[in-house]
C-alpha cells in the first residue's frame, strides 16, 4: 500500500523518491520509536520539523516543565522576520533581511552558535521571510525563503564555508512562507505573492515539481496537513483559504471565503480535522476541513490583524496568535470561551513576526525589535483576572442594576481541557494510521463558555421617588404666604405619609408664619372678647392659643398621624430632651449644653409688630393664659404656639442668640396695613422702638428666641441626608429670612434643579428657577433657551431678534396677518379655535356681526346660531 | 425589601458594566462578548425591552458611559482593544442601514486596555476622561456638541510609574460631580496600591493632591459621591484586596470658616469671594480621613458606586453579593442590605431613609 501510495506521489521521478523513503521508514524504525514512546504534550500542530523535538538534549523537555521558566531574550544585530527551531535540539534558527543565525536555547539563557550570514556578503538571496528546519528526517537541514523568490537550501553538516547547498528560483516574487512535508524529508511547499505554491523535491535539481496556482492573488500561508500525507492548506490575499491534494496539482480540493481582506496565516489542527486561519480582519477563524459549510466552526475577533496562529500542544481547543502590527503581545485562546483570551504575554517591544511552541507552555518567539525570546505562557497575566465580574449601577429612583458572579472559576479548572500530564499525544504518521480517530462530525464541538454571571434589577427602596415627584409637583413655593404655604406643603407631606416631613412644615409654620385673618374672628370667639379688634392683632395671631384647632386640617390634629401626635406629647413633656434628639436636629447633644433652666421661667413674649401698647400688653397676658393652659392642649393640636415656642426655649434652642425680631423683619402679610411701613429699614427701627418700650413696660427681660439656629440645622440635617428638595422648597417658602450661606443655597439649588431634570419634571425645575432668590440660579432659565422662529409661509428661518418679526425677510410675506383686513395685527390679536383664523378684535367683531363663516372662506362656522353676537355687543 | 427581579440580557459572556443613562428610563450593557446592548424601559409593562445591540468593539467593553442628555443621546465605551468609541443613537435610520446607533468618534490614543472612562460632569461641558493600562488618563473634550466627531486631546496626566505600566496594572477613575469645586478626579493609581485626587490648578496643569492610602492591593474602582449640599467629599474606593474604603475629604478653608462662627454662613459673599482669592485653588488642600473600611466581602471587590444623591454606597465583588452602605449618624458608616441574585434581597437593619 505505501508503495502505491508512493507511485501516486510521485508518478513521474518515483524511483529516488521511493528510494529515499523506504530507506527512511526501513532505518525509519528508530526515529519512529522516538517519538511514539516519548512524544506527549507536544503536538505536531506546527510545521513537522517544529513539533517534533526529543531526543538529545531536547529529550528531557518531554514532561511538562512544572517549575515555570524564566523568561530569556536574545538580542540579535537585525529585525527579525522568522524563527524555527531544531526538530530535536533546543536549537532554533532566526532569520531576518540581515540575519540567519542558529542559536542554543538554554534555560537560562540563549547562545550564538552558527552564523549563517557571516561569510555571506549582502545579497537579496538572504533576505529572509521564512526560515524552516527540515524534519526529524532532514536535521541537517535549512530552508530560508527571501523576498526576491530565491528558496535557499542549508546543510549544516557541510563545512563553514559551503553550508548554502542551493538555491531554488523560480518564484517571481517574494516568497511569504515554506512547509517542510511533515514526514518526507525532501518535499518542501513554498508559498509566493507571485500568487503560486510550488512543491520542491529536494533531490531533484531546482525544479519545482509542482506548480499550484490558486487564482487568487498572493499566497501568504501554507502549510501541509499533519494527518493526510497529501493535503496542504494555504491562505490568500484575497481572504480566500484553499485546501489543496498534491495529487492533482491543477484545481483546489476545497476553498472558504475566510476573510475580509487578506487572510494571512493557517494552521493545521494536530488532530488534522481543523484549520485555524487568521486575516486581516483581526480575526481568527476555525474551519472544519471536512465540511462543505461556509461558515466557520469558531470564531474569534481579535484586536489587531492576525499575522500567525498556532495551535497549543496538548490542548486541542487552545492556540495561539500573534499580530501583524499595533499589538505586541503573544495570546492564547481558548475556541470554547472566544472572546477572553486565556493568556496574554507581553513578549517584545515590536511587531512579533513568528512564533512556535516547544512544549505546552513554553513558547519561543522573534520579532522585528531585533530580539528572539522563549516565554512561559503561565508567566504572562490572565486576561479574566483583569476583568471585572461584576457592574452595578444605580438608577435614580433607587433601582439598582446588577450583574454579579457567584465565583470566578478557579483557575485549575480553566486548563480543565489540558490533556492531563504524561498523557500520551501521539504524533500520527502518514503512514501509520492515526492513534487517535479524526473527529468524526462536526457537531463534535468544543462546548461553548457559557457566563453564569446573573442579572437583576432590584429596588432597594431607598429613594422615595413617587413622593419626590409628588411634592416636586405639589409643593407651595412661591406664595407670599408662609402660614398657608407651609400648611399647604405639610398637607401634601402628609398625604403621602411623610410624617417627619408634614413636622418640619408645621414648625415652620409655627414658626415664621402668620396666621391669615379669617382666624382673627374666631380667635375673638374664642374668648378675647374684650379684645379690641386691632389690626395688630393679626400680625400676632401666630402666638394666640386659640383658634388654631379650627384652622388646622382636621387630619394633622391628633390621632391623624402618629408621630405628629407622638411628637406634640414629647413637645408638651418638661425637658423632652428625647424629642430633641429624635426630631429636631442631629446635633442635638452639643445644643443640650446650653440649656439653661432659667428659660424655664422666662416668659418668652413674641416680637410683634404693633404701634400700640395696648394692643401689646393684650398679648402678654394672652400668653400667659396660655402657660397654664399647656397640659389641657396638649392633646390638641392647636397648642399655642406661645407655648411650643416656650418648649423649644426650655431646652435653649437660639437662645443664645438673640435680639433680634422673632417675626423676620419682613415678615410679610397678605392683608393690607395701613400702618405699617413695608420698607424694611424702617420697620426694623419700629420693632426696636416697639422692643424697648415693651421691656419698660413689663419690666421682664425677655430673651428673644431666634429660630434661625434651629432652622439652619434642620436645613443641615436635611442636606445631610441629601433631601435638597427639603432643603431648596424651605428656601423658598421661607424666602429671606433664611439663609444657608450662598454657596451652599446655589449647590441645594443646582443639586434639586438636577435631580428635578432627572425626573423630567421640567415644569417644577422651571418653577424652581424663577422662584429662587438667587441670581446665579436664576439665570439659567434665560441661558441656553432659545426660540427659534420659521416663517408661515415659506419656511425659512426667521432672524432671532428681540424686536417681533411682522414680515419674513425671504419671502416678504406678512406673519399671520389679520384675515380680515390683511394688515398685521399688533396689539390683541384673536382666532378661531375652530380653523385657526383670525385678526383684530374690530376688524372680526364687525365680520361677525353679520355673518357666522370664517372671513377667509375657508368655510368653517366659527360662530355658532344660537350664539351668534348680537349686533352691537362686541 | 422586593424581590430580585432576575433580568436576562443575552451576553455570550461577562457583562462589565451596565449604565443608565440620566433619566433612568435607559440602560446599557457592556460585556466582554464585544457587544453592546441598550434597553429602554416600558413605562406600560415596566420591562426592559431591548432597543439595539451590536458589536461593539474587538474585545472585552469594560465601561460605558452617559453623556448628559443635552448632548443627545451619546454614550461611551472603552474596551481591551485599546479604544474608546463614542456612540450616538440616529433618529433617522435612513442613513445608517437601519442602525440605531452609529459610532461618531474612535479615540485611540492609548497604548494599552482602556480600563475607565467617564464623562466629565455636564458644568464642565461634554468632557471625557479615560484611563488605560498605559498608565496615562486622558481628558478629551468635544470641540463641536453637534458634530461629535472631533474630539480633542486636552491633557494626559502620567499616572503610572515604573513598574505600574505594566500591562496588568489596573487604573480607574471619577470626575468630582461638584460644581462648586476645581475640577478634580480621583484616579486609583494600578499597582502603587493607592488612589489620589488629581487636580486642575490655576495654570491648567492636572496635579495630584490629596493621596487616599491604606489599600493592600490594587484599587479597582474609585466612586465620588454627589454631593448635594454637604460640606464634605466623599469618595469611596474598592480593592483587589476584598475591601471596600470610604474616605471623607473635609475642606479645611471652609471648615475654618465654619469654625469661626455660626454666623460664618452669613458672611457677606464679597468677603467669601476674599477669602478664596487668598487661598488660591491650587493651594486649598483637602484633610482626608477614613471613614469606613470593610472587609465584609472577603473577594476581590470590583466596583463600588453611589446612588444618585451620594447617599448609599453600594459594593459588588467577586463574592457574587451586592452590599449596600449607609451612614447613621455621626458618619458611622453600616451595611443596610446585601442583594443577591439567588435569595433575593437580605434585609440589614434600617429601612433606608424616608
Amino acid at each position: 500500500m505505501k508503495k502505491a501510495v508512493l507511485s501516486n506521489i510521485v508518478p513521474s521521478k518515483g524511483s529516488s523518491i521511493r528510494q529515499q523513503l523506504l530507506g527512511s521508514t526501513d532505518s525509519g524504525g528508530q526515529p519512529s520509536e522516538t517519538a511514539s514512546t516519548s512524544r506527549h504534550g507536544v503536538g505536531e500542530s506546527l510545521t513537522g520539523s517544529q513539533s517534533l523535538a526529543s531526543t538529545g538534549p531536547g529529550g528531557d523537555k518531554t514532561a511538562v516543565p512544572s517549575t515555570l521558566q524564566r523568561p530569556v531574550r536574545f538580542r540579535l544585530t537585525g529585525a527579525l522576520s522568522a524563527l524555527s527551531a531544531s526538530p530535536e535540539q533546543d536549537w532554533v534558527a532566526v532569520a531576518g533581511r540581515e540575519v540567519l543565525k542558529i542559536l542554543s536555547v538554554y534555560d537560562k539563557d540563549v547562545k550564538e552558535v552558527l552564523n549563517l550570514r557571516g561569510g555571506v556578503k549582502l545579497n537579496l538571496n538572504f533576505s529572509i521571510n521564512d526560515v524552516k528546519w527540515g524534519n526529524i528526517f532532514a536535521k541537517s537541514t535549512i530552508a530560508t525563503a527571501a523576498t526576491n523568490g530565491a528558496v535557499a537550501i542549508w546543510d549544516l553538516n557541510r563545512p563553514n564555508a559551503q553550508k548554502l547547498e542551493r538555491i531554488l528560483t523560480e518564484h517571481t516574487r517574494a516568497v511569504n512562507r515554506i512547509n517542510f512535508h511533515p514526514t518526507e524529508p525532501v518535499l518542501l511547499l513554498s508559498a509566493s505573492q507571485d500568487g503560486t505554491m510550488r512543491l520542491w523535491d529536494l533531490r531533484a535539481k531546482s525544479i519545482a515539481r509542482n506548480a499550484f496556482e490558486g487564482k487568487a492573488e498572493s499566497v501568504r500561508d501554507v502549510q501541509f496537513s499533519p494527518t493526510n500525507t497529501f493535503e496542504f492548506v494555504a491562505a490568500f490575499e484575497n481572504g480566500t483559504i484553499q485546501k489543496w491534494d498534491i495529487r492533482y496539482p491543477t484545481q483546489y480540493e476545497r476553498k472558504w471565503s475566510a476573510h475580509n481582506g487578506l487572510a494571512l496565516t493557517v494552521d493545521w489542527h494536530p488532530e488534522g480535522r481543523w484549520v485555524a486561519s487568521g486575516g486581516r480582519d483581526r480575526q481568527i477563524k476555525i474551519w472544519d476541513m471536512k465540511s462543505d459549510s461556509r461558515k466557520p466552526l469558531y470564531a474569534i475577533q481579535t484586536i489587531a490583524p492576525v499575522s500567525r496562529v498556532n495551535w497549543r500542544p496538548g490542548h486541542e481547543s487552545q492556540l495561539a496568535c500573534c499580530a501583524l502590527s499595533t499589538d505586541f503581545r503573544i495570546h492564547t485562546w481558548d475556541v470554547g470561551r472566544p472572546y477572553i483570551a486565556q493568556h496574554s504575554i507581553e513578549a517584545h517591544d515590536g511587531v512579533i513576526t513568528g512564533f512556535l511552541w516547544r512544549d505546552a507552555n513554553s513558547i519561543w518567539s522573534c520579532s522585528k525589535d531585533r530580539t528572539f525570546a522563549r516565554h512561559d505562557i503561565r508567566t504572562g497575566y490572565k486576561p479574566l483576572s483583569l476583568l471585572n465580574t461584576c457592574a452595578v449601577n444605580w438608577n435614580v429612583n433607587g433601582d439598582i442594576t446588577f450583574a454579579i458572579d457567584e465565583r470566578r472559576q478557579d483557575p485549575a479548572m480553566e486548563d480543565s481541557r489540558a490533556m492531563p500530564t504524561g498523557s500520551n499525544y501521539p504524533l500520527r504518521r502518514a503512514f501509520r494510521k492515526p492513534m487517535v480517530p479524526e473527529r468524526s462530525t462536526s457537531d463534535d464541538k468544543i462546548p461553548q463558555h457559557r457566563p453564569r454571571q446573573k442579572v437583576g434589577v432590584v429596588d432597594t427602596e431607598t429613594f422615595d421617588d413617587y413622593a419626590f415627584v409628588v411634592l416636586a409637583q405639589d409643593y407651595a413655593i412661591e406664595s407670599d404666604d408662609i402660614w398657608s404655604s407651609c400648611q399647604h406643603n405639610a398637607e401634601v407631606a402628609i398625604d403621602l405619609e411623610l410624617h417627619r416631613t408634614a413636622q418640619t412644615w408645621k414648625i415652620l409654620q409655627l414658626l415664621y408664619g402668620t396666621e391669615p385673618s379669617e382666624s382673627r374672628n374666631l380667635t375673638k370667639l374664642f374668648g378675647h372678647p374684650n379684645k379690641q379688634d386691632d389690626h395688630n392683632w393679626d400680625r400676632q395671631a401666630g402666638n394666640t392659643p386659640v383658634g388654631r384647632a379650627t384652622d388646622v386640617d382636621p387630619q394633622l390634629t391628633v390621632g391623624s398621624a402618629q408621630s405628629d401626635s407622638a411628637l406634640l406629647t414629647e413637645m408638651m413633656r418638661p425637658n423632652a430632651e428625647g424629642w430633641m434628639r429624635d426630631y429636631v436636629v442631629p446635633h442635638g447633644s452639643q445644643r443640650r449644653g446650653s440649656l439653661s433652666p432659667h428659660h424655664d421661667q422666662q416668659e418668652l413674649v413674641t416680637e410683634s409688630d404693633i404701634d400700640s401698647d395696648e394692643g401689646y400688653t393684650e398679648e402678654e397676658q394672652h400668653d400667659d393664659d396660655g402657660d397654664s393652659d399647656d397640659s389641657e392642649s396638649s392633646f390638641t393640636y392647636g397648642l399655642k404656639v406661645g407655648a411650643g415656642r416656650r418648649t423649644l426655649a426650655r431646652f435653649g434652642i437660639g437662645t443664645n442668640k438673640i435680639l433680634k425680631p422673632f417675626y423676620g423683619g419682613k415678615s410679610n402679610q397678605n392683608q393690607s396695613h395701613s400702618k405699617r411701613d413695608s420698607s424694611k429699614g424702617r420697620h426694623k427701627h419700629s420693632q426696636r422702638t416697639v422692643k424697648s418700650a415693651k421691656v419698660v413696660h413689663q419690666d421682664v427681660v425677655i430673651p428673644l428666641w431666634n429660630p434661625e439656629d434651629l432652622v439652619r440645622d434642620m436645613l443641615e440635617y436635611y442636606a445631610e441626608q441629601a433631601n435638597v428638595q427639603m432643603c431648596a422648597t424651605i428656601l423658598l417658602v421661607l424666602k429671606d429670612r433664611i439663609r444657608a450661606g450662598e454657596e451652599k443655597e446655589e449647590l441645594w439649588f443646582c443639586s434639586y434643579i438636577d435631580l428635578l431634570h432627572r425626573f423630567k419634571l421640567w415644569t417644577a425645575a422651571t418653577a424652581i428657577i424663577r422662584a429662587c432668590p438667587l441670581a446665579s440660579v436664576r439665570v439659567r432659565n434665560q441661558e441656553s433657551t432659545t426660540l427659534h422662529t420659521i416663517c408661515c409661509h415659506c419656511g425659512k428661518p426667521m432672524p432671532n431678534i428681540h424686536t417681533p418679526n411682522w414680515a419674513c425677510e425671504s419671502c416678504g410675506k406678512l406673519q399671520n396677518p389679520c384675515s380680515f383686513c390683511h394688515k398685521t395685527a399688533k396689539g390683541l390679536y384673536i382666532w378661531c379655535q375652530g380653523c385657526a383664523h383670525g385678526g383684530h378684535l374690530d376688524c372680526l367683531k364687525e365680520w361677525f356681526s353679520h355673518s357666522l363663516e370664517c372671513c377667509t372662506g375657508c368655510g368653517h362656522q366659527c360662530v355658532s346660531k344660537f350664539f351668534a353676537l348680537p349686533r352691537g355687543v362686541l | 425589601m422586593n424581590e430580585v427581579t432576575q433580568f436576562s440580557a443575552g451576553h455570550e459572556d461577562l457583562i462589565h458594566d451596565v449604565a443608565y443613562d440620566f433619566y433612568g428610563n435607559r440602560l446599557v450593557t457592556c460585556s466582554s462578548d464585544q457587544k453592546l446592548k441598550v434597553w429602554d424601559m416600558d413605562r406600560q409593562t415596566n420591562l426592559w425591552v431591548l432597543n439595539d445591540t451590536w458589536k461593539g468593539h474587538d474585545s472585552s467593553i469594560l465601561k460605558a458611559s452617559w453623556a448628559h442628555p443635552e448632548y443627545g443621546q451619546v454614550f461611551a465605551s472603552c474596551s481591551f482593544d485599546r479604544s474608546v468609541r463614542i456612540w450616538e443613537e440616529q433618529k433617522h435610520d435612513a442613513y445608517t442601514g437601519g442602525r440605531k446607533w452609529v459610532e461618531k468618534a474612535r479615540l485611540a490614543d492609548s497604548k494599552g486596555t482602556v480600563q475607565d472612562i467617564e464623562f466629565a460632569p455636564n458644568h464642565l461641558g461634554l468632557k471625557l476622561a479615560s484611563c488605560s493600562a498605559d498608565g496615562i488618563v486622558r481628558i478629551y473634550e468635544a470641540m463641536d456638541v453637534i458634530q461629535l466627531s472631533h474630539w480633542t486631546l486636552m491633557d494626559e496626566i502620567e499616572v503610572g510609574t515604573g513598574s505600574s505600566k505594566e500591562p496588568d496594572a489596573h487604573y480607574c477613575l471619577s470626575w468630582c460631580p461638584s460644581r462648586f469645586q476645581p475640577q478634580m478626579l480621583a484616579i486609583g493609581c494600578g499597582k502603587e496600591n493607592i488612589a489620589k485626587v488629581y487636580r486642575l490648578d490655576s495654570h491648567n496643569r492636572w496635579q495630584p493632591h490629596e493621596v487616599l492610602g491604606g489599600h493592600n492591593d490594587i484599587v479597582t474602582d474609585v466612586a465620588w459621591a454627589p454631593n448635594m449640599g454637604r460640606s464634605y467629599q466623599l469618595i469611596a474606593t474598592a480593592s483587589k484586596d476584598g475591601h471596600v474604603r470610604i474616605f471623607k475629604l473635609t475642606d479645611e478653608n471652609t471648615r475654618g470658616g465654619a469654625v469661626g462662627g455660626v454666623g460664618g454662613w452669613q458672611q457677606p459673599a464679597a468677603a467669601a469671594a476674599a477669602v478664596a482669592g487668598l487661598t488660591p485653588k491650587g493651594k486649598k488642600k483637602f484633610r482626608v480621613d477614613t471613614v469606613a473600611d470593610f472587609s465584609d466581602h472577603g473577594a476581590e471587590v470590583w466596583r463600588v458606586e453611589w446612588n444618585v444623591t451620594g447617599t448609599i454606597l453600594s459594593s459588588s465583588g467577586d463574592d457574587g453579593k451586592v452590599r449596600l452602605w449607609k451612614a447613621s449618624f455621626l458618619d458611622e458608616w453600616k451595611c443596610i442590605s446585601i442583594i443577591s441574585a439567588e435569595q433575593g434581597v437580605g434585609d440589614y437593619g434600617e429601612n433606608a431613609m424616608r
